[in-house]
């Protein structure tokens, strides 16, 4: 005879039923499960009505169930399915053959080395089972404590996966090709001769003229600035003895007045 | 005791659902797959326009949108729409959108798992695939910017049946109380650096 306070809420949808068990202490017409107990998983095939496959567990298994397909489900809303879970892990589910494939390890099987169990699941199927786990998740009647994982957007590099490979390579690969060849090319093609002349020593640049400008000479005095009188048309001209010397000679200084004006 | 829960019904709340630290704000690329996902509807129920309204009515999102014509221009944020209106959606408009997918994918659930089941009769899924992708070719073509080179490619019908077959799987692993979370996560794709 079962125990009075033991409450089940089946979750049932055609391919697939949750029932989950527990103590609690609602009435007949509102039950509510405030200590979980176990679960059971039973994947049903309609079209045949045979049963597919079941599974129970404790707390743990759930949390592991949960925290496995629904990641993966979120992974198919963004149409990018990947494997969750590895060879360690109780669960695990990755893409398989336009389905999904199952594997279950108990830690028992896991110490004796023996193969985890693999079980096909197609699309329905698991839209159904990923249904009634968000159901009794969601359940107000069932306190599990079960958080669900957190979801968030694909980074940009995980949606450049969404393109395959050889059309992510194709337009660097296509560019990089075209530089090359561009090069090969430009290193077949001659030089012309007139740039392969040698280039003539640069002209020693002349020496910049003097500056033609007005020279003019200014006293400041107290009384104001006068300007000077220069004495037009002084030339300077060498002694022969310092011309032998072999010492260079400076040029001449020329000192007239620029614009051609005469000096009174 | 056992009691069986009833499965037709959610229980989610009426407004939701991301939890307390999401933020339902969705770009350029999110705009447009959540008016594709409404397109979709569309094509797989032919009276899908007017159930979404009365569905928008009733779950109380009738604050954030709160009649067709509204509707209409929340739509229209999609950049690939032919009557492009520009700005985004705010949170409650974003929200309300998400959970009326999730809700009419729910509604909508027995002819997603029929659509997707891989059993039965090929020829007839076959043909089932064959009309919603019309249909939803057709909603395409006829909503769109032909001049952008994404709704140029409706025009193959390969192409269309793909993204339905992406549509339709996205929808069915949509409905239930964590849909919401899921389709937020998915038309946030690309957002993070």
């Amino acid at each position: 005879m079962s125990d009075p306070s033991t409450q089940n809420l089946v979750y049932t949808l055609p391919c697939c039923q949750l029932q989950v068990t527990g103590s609690g202490s609602g009435q007949q017409e509102q039950p509510a499960i405030s200590d979980f107990s176990h679960f059971k998983l039973l994947v049903v095939d309609p079209s045949f009505g045979v049963d597919r496959f079941f599974l129970s567990g404790d707390r743990e298994r759930l949390e592991a169930l949960v925290s496995t397909l629904l990641p993966y489900a979120r992974y198919l809303v963004s149409g990018q399915p990947r494997p969750f879970g590895d060879d360690e892990a109780p669960i695990a589910i990755l893409p398989w053959d336009k389905g999904h494939r199952l594997r279950l390890q108990s830690d028992a099987a896991r110490k004796k080395n023996e193969k985890p169990v693999e079980l096909q699941l197609d699309d329905t199927e698991l839209a159904d089972v990923v249904y009634c786990l968000d159901r009794c998740l969601h359940d107000p009647r069932v306190s599990l404590g079960i958080a669900v994982p957190p979801m968030r957007g694909l980074r940009k590099r995980e949606l450049l996966n969404r393109q395959p490979l050889w059309q992510r390579v194709a337009a660097p690969l296509g560019g990089l090709s075209t530089v090359v060849a561009l090069l090969g090319l430009a290193m077949v093609v001659p030089i012309p001769e007139r740039f392969l002349q040698e280039e003539e020593p640069p002209v020693a640049a002349e020496e910049a003229p003097a500056a033609e400008g007005e020279y003019r000479e200014f006293e400041v005095t107290p009384d104001g600035v006068q300007e000077l009188e220069i004495t037009p048309e002084v030339e300077v001209t060498p002694e022969p003895a310092e011309q032998e010397g072999g010492v260079a000679q400076p040029p001449p200084i020329l000192l007239e007045p620029s614009g051609g004006q005469e000096q009174p | 005791m056992t009691v069986s829960a009833p499965a037709t019904e959610s229980q989610q709340p009426a407004l939701p659902p991301f939890g307390s630290d999401a933020d339902p704000r969705i770009g350029r690329y999110g705009q447009q797959q959540l008016d594709l996902l409404l397109l979709t509807i569309e094509a797989i129920d032919l009276n899908g326009n007017e159930a979404m309204l009365y569905a928008l009515q009733k779950r109380g999102y009738s604050k954030a949108i709160p009649n067709r014509v509204e509707f209409w221009k929340r739509r229209n944020t999609n950049p690939l729409r032919q009557t492009n209106r520009r700005g985004g959606l705010n949170r409650e408009e974003t929200t309300a959108l998400i959970c009326l997918v999730c809700h009419m994918a729910e509604r909508l659930f027995p002819v997603l798992r029929q659509l997707v089941s891989p059993k039965g009769d090929l020829a007839v899924a076959d043909q089932r695939w064959q009309q919603t992708s019309e249909r939803l070719q057709t909603l395409v073509q006829q909503r769109m910017n032909p001049k952008r080179a994404s709704v140029q490619q409706f025009a193959d019908a390969h192409h269309a049946l793909a993204v339905t077959r992406r549509m339709v799987r996205a929808l069915a692993f949509c409905a239930g109380p964590g849909g919401p979370q899921r389709l937020l996560a998915s038309l946030q794709d690309g957002m993070r650096p």
